[in-house]
């Protein structure tokens, strides 16, 4: 049997299924992620950076340069379900045609993100099929139905319009093809010195991408949330919110399971982004999971001995709670604390020692206040910007 | 009789500065690498001298803290001839005379999830003889009135027949072909020696460990004094101008209430300057404070009962054994061949990111490879000293866990010394036989 491009397409499905399952696989956790171009190239426009897994993106990136919708055809699992919905759809006629957008979005979303908003990354095909097996999540929570929706839209857009979302919508089969295009022009160019000229349509879309772009601008980052726990080596807040393109990646890499999807309407531009519940447990000191497998660059990759320098919160010991202060015996906080941030400091008080936090060392992971048997401590978001690094 | 006199005799050499040159090879006395921690103002040579041996025993138990009992009463009653060495006035050690009251973790989680008891054996023993006098408060933790324990310990070594010897202080070992072959003891009748067949190092400082040559960590941690408040039934609720201070936790007596303190963090426990500034400051301090609860109106009538007679070391000298029993073994229920006591929890752990409250903390097994030293052959360290990690230090250096180590110390020890072999070649098998047989509980 002849090795067909549906047959690497249906491993590529196994293998996306499995790595977007709702548990963690280390730095390899949704690996898939990595491989989509689209979000390879507008997190590296909007970060001006790149790091080591991106080496995916740029492969098959390469991969479609030199051969037609080449991620379509062999990596996509949300374009296998389309076409089996499509299918399904069958011998209806497409009730609907929707306009050939998928070229403009695509060169749209590359625009905002060498501006700092790629928010349209978000649309990303895999990233939509990431976030509906977030329906395996152990726990259920209500945003989760806003995960799910993303590849439903598209399964049924197929139904009602089949083949209209990979053949006209899809951004990541846009970027390919604008890649394709541009080869040609190159070729033409070569040949004949024509040059390509963007059609009205490019330029509705254009004028419509920069609308959500500029009015996320203003309108969606002038709200002011309240301030959160944001994961260690995470964005300025609102690059944080424009880049991170909700998969999930990081929710399933915690190995404490800290890090839950924000939902707070009075921030719709942080809808979804990840957020630190200290709650239950605390942030591992020794981890550094959530920034290795980021995908979009939303949470910067960082190493165990940059997170001590990364804060996401301070402390506040409430003394009169402290059993120091009741004459009994405890160090948990200090024993806790791998910044060794924690003093059981010579008090005049009637105690003989009450524990001091150094803030200069202290990250706020939160180990002393899940271990803290009266429950004295508790900890803060940072004031204003929610995450800080100390990382220059 | 001049032979056997010279035989009986043994040579002590403690010159430190003279000792690579006189004694090249076995018998050796173990170069004390940390004497000189001291700060100093030079060296002086103590010229050599002979010591009298006072006696020989099968079990040479030295220091008559919680494990030091459980040692010595159970190598005596498995028919050992053992002798307690005590450098104070009384048994318990911080028990008793540092006045640290509470017997913890006795309970524990099992694997079915239940809350049980866990400390049984000699340990359990003296609980219940307490118990019994109502001297004793709470069935989880219990604490103790110290006067009752130090005479349940008195009547328990009587009893099972230990040579019991008090006011002096274990100085130096005589190592010879890698066994203790004399403890040197200071005392008011001058420098004597005991010949042992076994030891066991259960100062709490690993004083002993540490003259064998025995590797270790000095481990720093806080020491404090506890005091006891009396005529706390009379402090008047009712009186204007009256506020609430911390007077401690209550004791089997009804008008004591004994006073925990943390102290400072961080202190070298032994470090003889150290020792002296803490005790200073300390006292100094439980008498002004004391003055202070009694000028607030209602606390008149509140005294000072008494303040420890121990100052409340934690943690010192830690073993390098042949096992160190880690935190992750406390956590994980790790079952050991050679187990030789369970032991239970008393405050919340951090374990894998999440809290593990007292009452959810699984019981645990010592086994006996973590009481075993790495170059003496009959030495045994039980007590907080004995071979643990940092991590686990909250629950290995409380009053339950040195009572389990001691005991399967003790039983170790008289089945070493009655079947003639070393520490570490002991027979386990027969060792938990008498320890269950001394009813101790091995899961």
């Amino acid at each position: 049997m002849k090795l067909q491009p549906r047959h690497i397409r249906y491993f590529s499905l196994g293998a996306a299924v499995l790595t977007a399952l709702p548990v963690s696989a280390g730095v390899f956790t949704g690996l898939h992620l990595w491989l989509s171009p689209f979000i390879l190239l507008n997190s590296a426009l909007a970060l001006k950076t790149l790091v080591l897994f991106n080496i995916f993106g740029i492969a098959v990136l390469i991969a479609a340069l030199v051969k037609d919708r080449w991620f379509c055809r062999y990596l996509c699992p949300t374009g296998i379900l389309c076409d089996i919905t499509s299918k399904l759809a069958g011998k209806n006629p497409a009730r609907i045609t929707l306009p050939r957008v998928n070229k403009s979005l695509a060169a749209v979303s590359l625009l905002l993100s060498l501006f700092g908003i790629p928010i349209l990354a978000i649309l990303d095909p895999v990233n939509a099929f990431y976030n509906f097996l977030r329906i395996l999540s152990p726990a259920l929570p209500a945003v989760l139905l806003i995960n799910v929706s993303g590849l439903i839209l598209i399964l049924f857009l197929n139904v009602i319009s089949p083949g209209s979302w990979c053949g006209r919508v899809c951004p990541l089969g846009g970027l390919q093809l604008l890649l394709t295009s541009a080869r040609q022009a190159l070729k033409q160019r070569k040949e004949s010195g024509a040059v390509y000229t963007p059609g009205r349509r490019h330029l509705l879309t254009g004028l419509l991408g920069g609308g959500v772009g500029l009015s996320y601008m203003f309108f969606a980052r002038r709200l002011q949330a309240a301030p959160l726990f944001r994961p260690p080596g995470s964005l300025p807040e609102d690059q944080l919110k424009s880049t991170c393109i909700r998969c999930g990646n990081c929710l399933k890499a915690c190995p404490t399971e800290i890090i839950k999807s924000a939902f707070d309407p009075g921030d719709p531009a942080g809808i979804l982004a990840p957020e630190l519940d200290f709650s239950l447990s605390y942030c591992l000191p020794e981890c550094t999971s959530c920034g290795d497998v980021c995908p979009s660059g939303a949470i910067t990759a960082f190493t165990e001995q940059q997170k001590k320098q990364l804060f996401v919160g301070t402390v506040e010991i409430n003394l009169a709670k402290c059993l120091l202060t009741h004459n009994r015996e405890c160090n948990q906080c200090k024993l806790s604390c791998a910044y060794d941030a924690i003093e059981i400091a010579s008090s005049d008080m009637e105690s003989t020692a009450i524990p001091e936090v150094k803030a200069s060392r202290c990250v706020g992971c939160a180990a002393c206040k899940i271990v803290c048997p009266p429950g004295a401590i508790e900890i803060k978001p940072l004031p204003g910007n929610s995450s800080r690094s100390g990382i220059s | 009789m001049r032979r056997r006199k010279f035989i009986k005799n043994v040579l002590f050499t403690s010159g430190a500065g003279v000792l690579g040159s006189q004694l090249g090879c076995s018998p050796q006395i173990i170069q004390d690498e940390n004497a000189l921690q001291v700060e100093s103002t030079g060296i002086v040579s103590e010229p050599a001298r002979d010591i009298p041996v006072i006696a020989e025993t099968d079990v040479l138990v030295i220091g008559g803290g919680p494990a030091g009992i459980a040692a010595a009463v159970s190598a005596s009653r498995a028919g050992a001839s053992t002798i307690l060495v005590e450098r104070y006035n009384h048994l318990g050690g911080l028990w008793t005379g540092g006045l640290v009251l509470p017997l913890l973790s006795t309970h524990a989680v099992d694997q079915s999830r239940t809350r049980r008891k866990v400390i049984y054996g000699i340990g359990d023993e003296i609980a219940q003889r307490l118990k019994n006098m109502d001297m004793a408060i709470h069935e989880i933790n219990p604490i103790v009135d110290p006067e009752a324990a130090k005479y349940v310990l008195e009547v328990m070594i009587r009893d099972s027949g230990v040579d019991m010897l008090y006011h002096c202080w274990a100085s130096n070992v005589l190592v010879e072909n890698k066994k203790i072959k004399a403890v040197f003891l200071e005392s008011k009748s001058g420098r004597v020696a005991i010949l042992p067949k076994m030891v066991i190092d259960c100062t709490g400082d690993g004083d002993i460990l540490h003259l064998a040559g025995e590797n270790f960590t000095n481990l720093k941690y806080h020491i404090g004094l506890v005091h006891r408040l009396g005529n706390i039934d009379r402090v008047d609720e009712t009186k204007p101008g009256f506020e609430k201070r911390n007077i401690g936790e209550p004791t089997p007596i009804p008008s004591v209430n004994w006073v925990n303190m943390y102290g400072e963090e961080d202190q070298d426990g032994i470090d003889l300057r150290t020792l002296s500034r803490l005790q200073q400051k300390y006292r100094i301090d439980i008498w002004e404070r004391t003055e202070k609860i009694k000028s607030t109106p209602g606390y008149e009538q509140v005294y000072l009962l008494d303040t420890a007679s121990q100052l409340g070391v934690r943690a010192s000298r830690i073993l390098d054994g042949e096992y160190t029993l880690t935190l992750e073994d406390s956590m994980t229920y790790k079952k050991f061949e050679d187990c030789i006591g369970i032991s239970g929890a008393w405050t919340s752990m951090l374990y894998q990111g999440k809290k593990i409250p007292p009452e959810k903390r699984p019981l645990w097994q010592i086994p006996y490879r973590s009481l075993l030293p790495r170059k003496t052959d009959n030495l045994l360290v039980a007590g907080r000293c004995f071979s643990f990690e940092e991590k686990l230090v909250e629950d290995t250096r409380i009053i339950g866990t040195c009572l389990v180590t001691g005991h399967g110390a003790g039983a170790a020890a008289a089945v070493a010394a009655a079947s003639k072999t070393t520490a570490g070649n002991v027979d386990i098998n027969r060792v938990q036989a008498l320890l269950k047989k001394q009813k101790a509980w091995l899961g």
